[in-house]
């Protein structure tokens, strides 16, 4: 009895109890879930606007440092593997390595009395042909000082000179990788798919590499591609602008982000320097030509 | 009874939920806080890593440009002449190691550019405010040197210096340069250059009139004389104003002329491009000089050999000659209805200035040498200058004030500029591709190629 009596009251709560302690907790915990909800989505709403910023930010900086480096031309220092005869027309010429040199190009041969420049007319493997006027021996230095391309963003038909045009895809090259491979670049914006896709290939393979999505999320109809043009129709500032938004609603929208920015292309206003002093001064215009890959591209 | 009672009320303390509640509601707030927090932390150091390395990067290029400008200021840096023993190597070596300026490693051959080059360009810091400074290093590599002769514009004499390539590798930092917040590295390639004077096969300052018959195409030099398969299209022509072409010409190589003048001739008489200069190129003026006095004339079947110096009136009779050895000659005027031809040792340059008339109309000028760079004459007078070609009229003729007129049915070798070119009779004019080499008007080092390396 003694013991019955002192475990009695600890018997647990009555129905009462617990109805009432739930009638008042229901309201609290409610409200605390509602709190809890709305900040866990409010949560993934910032998450969601962050990943998207960043990717943007991300792209924006590839794109930036890609496109700055537009009409940019790297060097090429090789040796010719075998002798070659003087001729007045093209021959092959091997040489220990071709890479780097493009169709168009003009190389430095030999040194001194020796010395010619000569046009690059094509590139294979392991060899270059152009027109040698002078004969040169095996293990003569072949040179290549490159120079900057003035068309090294690719500018829609009929846009002139001081003129500032907007596209959806931009298409430009040069020394992207600064390994002295010309590379050939697509920015292209899918406004459908809120998207933009980059490929990338070397101007030395036939066929176009395979576009992979840069930034998504993008705002339909939001982002474009101003190219501006100096006196000499030579794209010197590409402005870029995205506006990109996350997936979660928040205040009954979604939340947008609008990226810009104006990348200046020293190359190509190096070449423009270059083509004016060409054209004012004659001499022989030693200005690289377009990679023929790169007119067959545009032109798909 | 009295320890059951005590039991009953510590436990009837814990009556209720709410403290449970209460924690599990406070734990998962925090969670999600630390969780906010850490994304907040992770966008601003996202965000400042961008900042840091967006300013790092222009710290990086500011070094860039100041190379730029240290290189074109030639109370700075002059090229080193005469002294690399093998140019065919990239980067040029000199004591058997790269060319380089600034860093470890710095091989210039002037240990005095070396220093300047150093306490210009090593740890630079730029400051932002108080708060906020840069520091960039610039190294640069000697990638190509070739040998060149320039103009000294207050002279007109040449004087042995280099073009160059340089690879400019400029680092930037942001921050504390021993922790940087942000780092970037730039190349750039940058070349100093010279374009000739005489640069076109005919230049008419203000017009150019081309009538007869004439051909106008090029050679090089450095496969022997014009003629075979040593005969270029780069005979181009050029002015500021008007081109006008008459009769049968054939222009082998491009034509430019002036943004305010035009173009006229016959479908097919220009073989290369057709171009409308930018802007009107300018001709430096010949510089004052003293000639001498008197006057000295040649008579029929006389030869008269004169040695550099300054001179009068020459006056050349029809049959007489005269004869000039190699070097610089200052004549007020020469009327040579004779002729006038370079003796001595042929290698060496002649240079021949006349101030008020000249006349080679008749005979022309006969340069045995075969290399038109080797005999320049630079005409500053106002009056008509007359020349006549020949098999051995190998010269470049400069005269900005007066009109030049090439007459006669004999060729030309080398480069021709008047106020105005007129071409009269059957000369043709072939333009020595080695006239772009020599007498070049030097140009300030730029920016060939730019590439960012580095970035974080």
């Amino acid at each position: 009895m003694k013991q019955t009596l002192s475990i009695a009251p600890q018997e647990g709560f009555s129905m009462m109890e617990l109805l009432v302690s739930i009638l008042i907790l229901l309201p609290i915990m409610g409200a605390a879930v509602g709190v809890f909800s709305d900040a866990a989505h409010q949560h993934a709403a910032e998450q969601s606007s962050i990943d998207a910023n960043q990717e943007a930010r991300t792209a924006l900086e590839m794109m930036t440092t890609e496109i700055g480096q537009a009409g940019s031309h790297g060097d090429v220092y090789t040796t010719l593997t075998s002798a070659v005869g003087s001729s007045t027309v093209a021959q092959a010429a091997a040489v220990a390595s071709a890479a780097g040199l493009t169709a168009g190009d003009f190389v430095t041969v030999d040194t001194g009395a020796n010395q010619e420049t000569v046009e690059v007319t094509a590139v294979g493997t392991g060899s270059f042909s152009g027109i040698f006027r002078v004969s040169h021996a095996s293990g003569t230095p072949i040179r290549l000082f490159a120079l900057p391309y003035t068309t090294g963003v690719v500018t829609p038909s009929g846009m002139g000179a001081d003129a500032s045009t907007p596209v959806t895809t931009l298409r430009f090259y040069g020394d992207i990788n600064s390994d002295s491979s010309v590379q050939y670049v697509e920015y292209i914006y899918d406004s459908e798919g809120g998207q933009i896709t980059r490929s990338i290939t070397p101007v030395t393979q036939s066929t176009l590499n395979a576009a992979f999505p840069l930034v998504r999320n993008i705002r339909p109809n939001s982002a474009r591609f101003i190219l501006n043009t100096d006196e000499r129709e030579v794209v010197t500032s590409v402005r870029v602008e995205m506006t990109v938004q996350n997936g979660v609603e928040s205040g009954g929208k979604l939340e947008e982000t609008t990226l810009s920015s104006r990348i200046l292309i020293p190359s190509m206003r190096a070449a423009s320097a270059l083509l004016f002093e060409n054209q004012l001064h004659g001499g022989f215009n030693r200005l690289p030509a377009t990679p023929p890959q790169v007119t067959q591209w545009v032109n798909q | 009874m009295g320890q059951p009672m005590k039991n009953r009320q510590w436990i009837a303390g814990e009556e209720g939920t709410a403290l449970v509640a209460t924690l599990i509601l406070l734990m998962a707030m925090s969670v999600l806080s630390t969780a906010l927090v850490f994304t907040v932390q992770n966008e601003m150091k996202t965000s400042s890593s961008y900042k840091y390395g967006q300013q790092a990067f222009y710290v990086a290029d500011a070094g860039v440009r100041k190379a730029i400008q240290w290189f074109g200021d030639g109370s700075n840096y002059t090229p080193a002449v005469g002294v690399y023993p093998d140019l065919s190597t990239v980067p040029i070596t000199y004591s058997s190691q790269p060319v380089r300026l600034a860093g470890q490693g710095a091989n210039f051959p002037v240990s005095g550019v070396v220093s300047s080059f150093t306490s210009a360009f090593h740890d630079v810091a730029l400051q932002a405010d108080g708060q906020n400074s840069g520091t960039y290093s610039v190294g640069a590599t000697l990638l190509k040197y070739s040998p060149a002769s320039f103009i000294n514009m207050a002279t007109f004499e040449t004087y042995p210096s280099a073009m160059e390539r340089w690879r400019i590798e400029s680092t930037g930092t942001w921050g504390n340069p021993n922790t940087p917040l942000g780092r970037a590295e730039i190349t750039a390639v940058i070349e100093n250059s010279g374009n000739a004077l005489f640069d076109r096969a005919l230049w008419g300052i203000d017009s150019l009139d081309l009538g007869g018959t004439v051909l106008i195409d090029s050679y090089d030099p450095a496969l022997g004389p014009y003629g075979g398969t040593n005969i270029g299209d780069n005979g181009a022509i050029g002015s500021n104003g008007a081109i006008t072409i008459n009769g049968t010409v054939e222009v082998h190589g491009d034509a430019a002329y002036g943004p305010d003048g035009s173009f006229g001739a016959p479908d097919g008489a220009v073989t290369g491009d057709i171009i409308q200069l930018p802007a009107p190129r300018t001709f430096p003026p010949i510089p004052e000089f003293t000639v001498g006095t008197g006057s000295t004339t040649v008579s029929n079947k006389k030869t008269v050999t004169l040695s550099p110096g300054q001179y009068g009136d020459i006056n050349v009779k029809s049959g007489g000659t005269l004869a000039l050895e190699p070097g610089v000659y200052y004549f007020d005027s020469i009327i040579a209805k004779g002729e006038v031809r370079l003796t001595g040792d042929l290698t060496k340059p002649t240079t021949i200035f006349v101030k008020s008339a000249l006349d080679l109309g008749a005979q022309g000028i006969t340069n045995p040498n075969g290399d038109p760079t080797r005999l320049n004459i630079f005409y500053s007078g106002t009056s008509e200058m007359k020349i006549h070609g020949g098999p051995e009229a190998f010269v470049e003729v400069y005269a900005p004030n007066a009109p030049l007129k090439m007459v006669g049915n004999s060729a030309f070798y080398g480069s021709f500029i008047g106020r105005s070119v007129t071409v009269q009779g059957t000369p043709d004019v072939h333009f020595d591709e080695g006239c772009l080499q020599e007498n070049l008007i030097q140009r300030p080092f730029r920016l060939m190629t730019w590439s960012r390396n580095l970035y974080q």
